[in-house]
């Protein structure tokens, strides 16, 4: 259910859905606090562990996604698996997500 | 996350039982050789809207059903498959299979997964064998579907924009099936857009910031694509305009959405995105609708116990009016005219506020008379005999609580008439009577009282029978008894003459039920018989819950309130037209008549009330149909009263029709007139 | 064993409150959270035709109430009715109703260690509704269950509940 992070790379698991963004959120603000006070300026996320995701989670990525870009971290999405990228083509937010951060669509 | 989900489903449940409500209703009346176009529209958008909920809701077991059907329908109002009678017997079917799903998801209750796949079958035969319409095949193709003339359909293309509020991810709405829906009515596009916070901090993940703009190229009209935000979008959240056909769908890289702020006015001058219930609600013959309302009325749901409270607070103001009216007896009417008149004019506003108020719980009684025509249809079928039902008076309305309640005896007795009044059609030629029974349901305001009646021409109650079967229960009958006392013995508990319990309404739970039901709803049940001819079974019931108009009257030291409405007169009577029978029965004649005289003090047994009547004051009342006189000791003024309930934190009293808060703070009994004259008699 | 039962024999390891109040010469408790508030006699209106300790209804800020005299009940006490006489109004099994008794002391708290099971009596509320005796310093306080004497048959208020019709076919 956690997400663990070291400093540049992210790993995003488990519910992140309306159920779970609760949760997940905790972890990001205290990640993106260590962010910011450290030298790191690219961010690999992996979001190979991420066991389910819905609207709300996505919004919740992007809004952490944006934040920590105004923080002068670049993010990177990677290993998204092929549940999370047709929702994200579903809802129409391929090109918040494409434009910005996926290298692999 | 603990959610609690249902009020959220509760909208999409209410609503589809009303489009399934509306749909059986259209198939029952449906004519399958000539059906009326807007009728078959109307099936198809219900079935349509309900797959729609089911989608969002995420409940794909009803997806699947209402998806077969309503594709169904779909071609059966464009006029590629012929309607037949054994395809409306199915759609019916179906229609009990999606209403059976939705109980399941509702209340938990059992699912025959069984009569699911059958119905599915079916409908999938119908789909298969369809028969193409020769009648229509020599027409031009009427497109049901299209706002522009029929000739060319062109494609229109609009834009949409979706602002939902903070709550629809908490509301559980899912927009993936609403853009998939979308994009298979033309071509789609969707672009989601964010609403960045500037920091995280303080970022709530449960509050929606998405907002979409999507361009929709169909021949599908703008409510059709409304429909489709149905169970989603409020009007001022969905914007929709239409471009110029000619003009390419805004490209979807080039610009964000806007975010409008208030809600856009509409270019064309059309309402813009109304939710559809609103517009069913208007459509004529709309489930539980008043006829002669225009259909621009707009409704507005609110909750039951809104409602209540604020029925309650118009209780309150009332006695407090009646406070004022008493303290104002006091002071002098013509140094403080203006006061009086103040007080006359509240005393009038109150009134009409009060009778606005209570009309909000009343509804048509057709709410339940509505369930009739289909159990009628199958029960007749089952049974083998041919039966019609008439509604009359369907638009007399009753308050909301005793509509529900009233729906179980309603129910029973219609079964009753079904499966015991109703001859089979040999059985009644053989007689001399139409091979067919009528049942008739019938409702009417009647002296400050609903009057509901089921009727039917069928075999009428069989005396004889009733007295064996009452004599075998072990109970007092003779045979010199009236057809009236004899009809009695059926509310008696375990009752039943049927020869075999049907599995219909014959296990000897019957009537007895039904009078407790009505009892309890401060009604009453009249049976009339005529043996071969048929019977009537009347319930009368109280027009309003809360308000009467009473008289006060003393009775030793002791208040009590008599409904006007059944008051005839008042007057003090001579000895002369006293006269006793007995030791405890007197009369009193008046004009011709010899009225009994009940004297109240000795019915409650009220120490120091007045003993001699001609000392007293008499006061003739009505008790349905009997003309008593209440002997009282004064009589003290006319008010407005609030009926307060006995029963919430007691029980009935004998005698009694609940209870009222006096101005001056004390509690007083209001006086039922028959039940006052069941009481005295049994004592 | 039904839920009676259970509470009076299962230990809790939570103290409850108890309002404690008199009947004759007796002291009673009964469960805190079931009052709602303590009033005195006055304007009960009488209900002809009814046992002799239910002396009627109140009105009490619009909401009509029964008031039962426990003295008479029970034939506990002194009945009589004076600026004294103190009406405890309850809130049990979903009803507002009003209790009569002689006078209110306390509120006390007690441990499951403090209650014993009480002996048969030979006079007063009966055994049934007795959960136990609760000891508080030299004090013995008779445990009253509320809910169940006042659900009870013999105080004639709880109506049997409709029967709904099954008219499943």
């Amino acid at each position: 259910m956690s997400t663990q992070t070291t400093e540049s790379e992210h790993q995003l698991s488990g519910d992140w859905t309306i159920t779970g963004v609760v949760t997940q959120i905790d972890v990001l603000a205290d990640s993106l606090e260590t962010l910011s006070s450290s030298q790191t300026s690219r961010l690999q996320v992996d979001c190979g562990r991420i066991h389910n995701i819905d609207m709300s989670g996505l919004q919740l990525l992007h809004v952490w996604i944006e934040c920590a870009k105004m923080r002068g971290i670049r993010a990177q999405l990677i290993n998204l698996p092929e549940r999370m990228q047709q929702t994200i083509q579903r809802l129409g937010l391929n090109q918040s997500f494409t434009d910005n951060y996926l290298d692999v669509v | 996350m603990n959610v609690d989900l249902s009020q959220f489903y509760a909208v999409f449940f209410d609503e589809s039982a009303e489009h399934l409500a509306e749909m059986e209703r259209i198939f029952l009346a449906i004519d399958p050789a000539n059906p009326d176009d807007e009728e078959l529209n109307a099936v198809f958008r219900a079935a349509h809207s309900i797959k729609g909920g089911a989608g969002t809701f995420g409940f794909p077991d009803m997806t699947v059903v209402t998806h077969t059907l309503e594709t169904l329908l779909d071609r059966v109002r464009h006029h590629e498959i012929a309607l037949t009678r054994e395809m409306v017997d199915v759609f019916l079917r179906a229609g009990d299979a999606i209403a059976m799903q939705l109980a399941g998801h509702r209340d938990g209750s059992n699912v025959d997964q069984q009569l699911i796949d059958t119905v599915c079958e079916q409908l999938s035969a119908i789909a298969g064998n369809g028969v193409s319409s020769p009648s229509q095949s020599v027409q031009e193709p009427v497109s049901a579907v299209s706002e522009q003339p029929a000739v060319t359909v062109s494609p229109v293309t609009y834009r949409m924009i979706f602002t939902p509020p903070a709550d629809l991810y908490t509301r559980m709405v899912r927009m993936e099936p609403i853009f998939e829906e979308l994009s298979t009515m033309g071509d789609f596009t969707v672009v989601a857009r964010i609403d960045q916070p500037q920091e995280f901090q303080g970022y709530d993940p449960n509050r929606c910031l998405m907002a979409w703009e999507m361009t929709l190229s169909t021949d599908r009209s703008m409510d059709e694509i409304r429909e489709v935000f149905m169970f989603v979008a409020d009007e001022e959240e969905l914007f929709i305009e239409k471009l110029s056909p000619t003009i390419q769908p805004a490209a979807a890289t080039t610009s964000q959405p806007t975010l409008p702020d208030q809600p856009a006015a509409a270019d064309d001058g059309v309402v813009m995105g109304r939710r559809m219930y609103d517009k069913h609600e208007a459509a004529p013959g709309a489930f539980g609708r008043r006829s002669g309302e225009s259909v621009e009325a707009s409704s507005i749901r609110v909750g039951v116990a809104k409602v209540d409270q604020l029925i309650n607070q118009m209780g309150e103001l009332v006695i407090t009016q009646a406070m004022l009216a008493q303290a104002a007896k006091m002071i002098d009417p013509v140094q403080f005219e203006h006061l009086h008149r103040g007080l006359e004019l509240l005393e009038r506003n109150t009134r009409d506020l009060q009778e606005s108020v209570m009309s909000i719980r009343m509804l048509p009684i057709n709410f339940i008379f509505s369930r009739f025509p289909r159990l009628v249809h199958d029960l007749a079928d089952k049974l083998g005999k041919k039966v019609e039902l008439k509604l009359v008076g369907e638009t007399t309305e009753l308050d909301k609580g005793l509509i529900e309640k009233l729906a179980d005896p309603l129910t029973h007795l219609v079964r009753n008439s079904l499966d015991h009044g109703i001859e089979l059609p040999d059985a009644r030629v053989a007689v001399g009577k139409s091979p067919g029974g009528t049942i008739t349901l019938k409702a009417a305001q009647q002296g400050g009282r609903v009057m509901v009646e089921v009727a039917d021409d069928g075999a009428g109650l069989n005396r004889d029978r009733i007295l064996a079967k009452a004599a075998q229960n072990g109970l007092q009958v003779s045979d010199s008894m009236s057809d009236e006392e004899v009809w009695q013995l059926i509310f008696a508990p375990g009752f039943s003459t049927a020869d075999q319990v049907t599995d219909i309404s014959g296990r000897g739970v019957g009537m007895d039920v039904v009078m407790r039901n009505v009892n309890a709803m401060g009604g009453r049940v009249t049976i009339f018989s005529n043996q071969g001819a048929g019977s009537r079974v009347i319930i009368s019931l109280p027009l309003t819950l809360a308000i009467l108009d009473g008289l006060s009257v003393r009775v030793g030291n002791e208040t009590f309130i008599v409904p006007l409405n059944s008051i005839i007169e008042s007057l003090q009577p001579c000895r002369e037209d006293l006269n006793q029978i007995g030791n405890r029965n007197t009369t009193i004649h008046v004009r011709g008549n010899y009225l009994p005289l009940m004297h109240l003090g000795t019915i409650f047994s009220i120490s120091g009330a007045v003993q001699r009547p001609e000392e007293a004051v008499v006061m003739l009342v009505e008790a349905e149909g009997e003309q008593v006189a209440l002997q009282v000791d004064e009589l003290l003024g006319q008010h407005q009263v609030v009926i307060k309930s006995l029963e919430t934190n007691y029980r009935k009293v004998d005698g009694t029709a609940g209870a009222t808060i006096l101005g001056d703070g004390r509690v007083a009994l209001i006086l039922d007139t028959v039940d006052m004259v069941r009481l005295w008699r049994s004592q | 064993m039904n839920m009676d039962e259970q509470n009076r024999m299962s230990p809790e390891s939570v103290a409850l409150e108890y309002l404690t109040f008199n009947l004759g010469k007796e002291e009673y408790a009964m469960d805190i959270l079931k009052v709602q508030e303590i009033r005195g006699y006055d304007s009960v209106t009488r209900i002809a035709n009814s046992p002799d300790f239910m002396k009627g209804v109140i009105n009490l800020r619009g909401v009509i109430v029964p008031i039962i005299d426990m003295r008479i009940k029970f034939n506990l006490g002194n009945v009589v009715y004076d600026e004294f006489t103190v009406v405890i109004i309850i809130n049990v099994l979903g009803r507002v109703i009003g209790m009569v008794v002689d006078g209110v002391s306390d509120v006390v708290t007690l441990l499951p260690d403090q209650i014993r099971p009480a002996p048969e009596f030979g006079s007063g509320i009966n055994s049934d509704y007795i959960i136990g005796i609760g000891t508080v310093n030299t004090q013995m306080l008779i445990l009253v269950d509320i809910e169940r004497l006042i659900g009870s048959s013999e105080m004639q208020l709880m109506v049997a509940a409709d029967n709904h019709l099954d008219l499943a076919a």
